[in-house]
């Protein structure tokens, strides 16, 4: 009898355990792919959220686009989980957010800031800290959400992941999602960053948004102004006309400014992310002709940060290795006599570029890269640390740059032979 | 003759106490360690382990010289009341521990993996499995334990290194945390999670020799110790002390972060189920050893009819509080309080009882 009651007691047990309290078919759910988050333009104090929802059907079927497989839908509330019940009254099934993969803010809401949707976001059970985060310059989550679409990657999401995880092959973005964003405003000693992404308009002018300076020889871009070629009434032509490239800084929880391709390179060097990219500069032998070398980190980058009386003083020494990919003038860099040459070259470019990235972010107030964090180091305790105020420490702070860098290869030639004019 | 739940080995030793301790590195304790120590949390509880293994040491000394379990020797030290006392305090500890584990383990339930469920019979199925489970009796649950916590380690320790590239080494500056002044007085005060190491001396006559529990007490605090303090010390690095602080469920929330890539990432549904194991074993070791004292002071032969009506009063007694904010700040004002007077207080006690009575035996004999 005893091993009867057991018996049952375990059968019981077991199908309380299957977890099946309150559980939805698949079928059932509106799978919400991407969620964007706009200052409202119907009424004041309230938040347009545009969800894009995965149509399962469609993705069933073979050759599928991008417009076919997702519906995007806005909702007007006074807060997102408010947005999230609304959904629900507009659509036969329950939203789920469990596949949702990127969060796009729109620059305006951006601008007044973030702790609106923030509080909700963190508690949410669905939500991963690995979602990815994106803020469209000078436009609307909603637009660009409903003016990208991809050829590639049909599926969005696909799309954005695949992007933000390629940002190392470049460095003109960086990768940046919830948790990242949330722990930097939470800690105060590194400004919150997300990368910024556009839509292109496929303008005939090319606008950069800062032109080449010596001996940097690269116009630098920033989300929506790449020089891409295209017919703004043809998109299928170009492809999709989201791009993403350069970085949203914030204050708090408050967009401040933008730091273009060329600056968010340079944020990544410090920040030891930079995996890999080309870079040009000035020929040292024939100025305006320019020498493109494929360059990587040698080592991470090493920060220091001393205060005295309250003024900090920031260091970076940063060692870049590099090879030859391109070299018009016909310079014999790859021998010992030029090569020094080159490589002095390479380090000017370097550290002009940085100092400007400094400068910016300084005048932002914004330590993008989180020399507070090495501040740190500077204390006893963590009280006597969160007394600071750091922005504005970092915003008269001294800098000291130094770069090195060593060409390693020379690609598949190791010496150029003039050309032969007859 | 009262109920005896067989006999124990090292192993048995060594698992019984991290079926103990162990468990609170799934709940909200890894924050509550962060708001402690900062950037220095790490060393808690490396620090806190040094308590209960001195305890045990220390009684083992005891009970060296007075044979018999805590009951026992309380009662030759401290009279028929003193024992009592004891005993009672020690079955109101391990009670209130069940207690307070099962609602935890029911809320974490709740908030990861069954939203929609009802709270009252998660608890119910907590503490109906644990009754199960202590039907099965002590040798059971021990060997399950054997089982399980070789894959919890191994999950614990793929989480923290999976978790690599979020890596920050600043977030545990300032070096030095809240400061060393504040570090090591927290480190005792919290050492009270682990008064359940007792169960050694509460279940002494069933190991085989004394040498076993001493090196249980050693082995199992430390392993679970050096595994609570390299949580706490991945849990700073991956978050900083400002996000680390707010989380309910550190490891919940380290193992949902994992991504590798797009096709290693989702990963923490594979580890809820280990944590819902680790936490029923916990609740019902508790609720087995509170069963198991109240048949030694009343003489029982069995425990066994004494189960369903527990584990039905703890049920009621876990639904009490009134929100999850609420049970974690009784656990922690509990641990710094009432479970350390049974890590401390009555050791204490009961260790000068003992040196007194050993010297006023020696003097009657040298006196003879």
């Amino acid at each position: 009898m005893r091993r009867m009651i057991l018996a049952l007691l375990l059968l019981v047990f077991t199908l309380l355990s299957v977890g099946c309290f309150g559980s939805r078919e698949t079928d059932e759910n509106a799978f919400v792919l991407v969620v964007g988050f706009d200052k409202s333009k119907r009424e004041t104090g309230k938040l347009d959220v545009t969800f894009q929802i995965a149509v399962p059907r469609a993705l069933a079927t073979e050759g599928g686009k991008s417009e076919d497989i997702t519906i995007l839908g806005t909702i007007t509330a006074d807060t997102l989980a408010e947005a999230r019940s609304m959904q629900n009254s507009g659509a036969a099934r329950a939203p789920s957010w469990s596949h949702t993969k990127i969060i796009i803010i729109g620059d305006e809401l951006a601008k007044q800031g973030l702790g609106q949707i923030l509080g909700p976001i963190m508690r949410f059970r669905e939500v991963r800290g690995s979602i990815l985060l994106i803020v469209v310059n000078d436009d609307s989550a909603q637009n660009f959400m409903k003016k990208h679409n991809p050829k590639i990657d049909v599926v969005p999401t696909r799309f954005y992941e695949t992007m933000l995880l390629a940002s190392n092959e470049s460095s003109y973005f960086p990768r940046t999602n919830l948790h990242e964003f949330y722990t930097r405003l939470k800690e105060g000693c590194a400004a919150p960053i997300i990368a910024l992404g556009g839509i292109n308009k496929f303008e005939d002018s090319i606008e950069p948004t800062r032109r080449k300076t010596s001996p940097n020889k690269v116009d630098e871009f920033e989300a929506g102004n790449l020089p891409r070629v295209g017919n703004a009434e043809e998109p299928e032509q170009a492809g999709t006309p989201a791009e993403i490239m350069g970085t949203a800084v914030f204050h708090d929880d408050k967009m401040v400014g933008i730091l273009n391709s060329q600056e968010t390179r340079m944020m990544e060097i410090l920040r030891g992310k930079f995996r890999q990219g080309f870079y040009s500069v000035e020929d040292p032998v024939m100025p305006g002709v320019q020498v493109t070398l494929d360059i990587r980190l040698g080592e991470r980058p090493k920060l220091t940060a001393e205060l005295n009386d309250g003024q900090a003083s920031l260091g970076a020494e940063v060692f870049i290795e590099a090879e030859i990919t391109n070299l018009p003038s016909g310079t014999n860099f790859e021998m010992e006599e030029y090569r020094p040459m080159l490589e002095e070259q390479l380090t000017r470019a370097l550290e002009k570029s940085i100092m400007k990235m400094l400068d910016r972010t300084q005048a932002m107030q914004t330590d993008v890269v989180g020399f507070g964090y090495v501040a740190r180091t500077n204390f006893r305790t963590y009280d006597e640390f969160m007394k600071l105020n750091w922005p504005e420490i970092y915003s008269q702070a001294e800098f000291q740059v130094k770069v090195k860098t060593k060409i390693r290869r020379t690609g598949l030639m190791w010496k150029t032979i003039p050309n032969k004019v007859d | 003759m009262s109920y005896q739940p067989g006999n124990k080995g090292v192993a048995g030793g060594i698992s019984l106490v991290i079926m103990l301790t162990f468990p609170f590195i799934f709940l909200t304790t890894p924050a509550q360690t962060v708001e402690r120590g900062a950037g220095l949390a790490w060393l808690i509880p490396l620090l806190a382990a040094v308590p209960p293994i001195s305890i045990v040491w220390g009684l083992s000394y005891v009970l060296s010289n007075f044979k018999g379990d805590l009951y026992t020797v309380s009662k030759i030290l401290l009279g028929r009341v003193g024992a009592w006392l004891v005993t009672l305090y020690y079955i109101s500890l391990f009670f209130l521990d069940a207690i307070l584990l099962s609602r935890q383990f029911a809320e974490n339930t709740l908030l990861t993996a069954l939203p929609k469920a009802e709270f009252s019979v998660i608890i119910l199925v907590y503490l109906g499995v644990a009754a199960v489970l202590c039907y099965a009796g002590l040798e059971a649950m021990v060997r399950a334990n054997y089982i399980i916590t070789p894959f919890s380690i191994l999950a614990l320790v793929l989480v923290l290194l999976l978790l690599a590239p979020y890596y920050n080494i600043y977030n545990l500056a300032p070096w030095q945390g809240t400061g060393l002044e504040k570090v090591i007085p927290s480190a005792f005060l919290v050492a009270g999670a682990q008064a359940g190491v007792l169960a050694l001396i509460i279940l002494a006559p069933n190991f085989q020799k004394l040498s076993s529990i001493k090196i249980a007490a050693v082995f199992g605090i430390g392993l679970s110790s050096m595994l609570k303090s390299a949580t706490v010390l991945v849990f700073t690095l991956v978050f900083g002390v400002g996000a680390a602080q707010e989380k309910v469920l550190p490891f919940f929330e380290m193992a949902r972060l994992v991504y590798l890539s797009r096709y290693i990432q989702r990963i923490e549904s594979l580890f809820i189920v280990l944590w819902v194991i680790a936490g029923v074993l916990a609740i019902a070791i508790n609720l087995y050893i509170g069963l198991y004292l109240i048949t030694r002071l009343l003489n029982l032969p069995t425990l066994r009819p004494l189960i369903p009506i527990a584990s039905i009063l703890l049920a009621q007694a876990a639904m009490l509080p009134p929100d999850i904010a609420t049970i974690i700040v009784l656990d922690g004002i509990l641990i710094t309080t009432y479970f350390n007077i049974g890590l401390y207080i009555i050791p204490s006690i009961l260790i000068i009882a003992a040196l007194l009575k050993k010297r006023k035996k020696e003097a009657i004999k040298c006196a003879g």
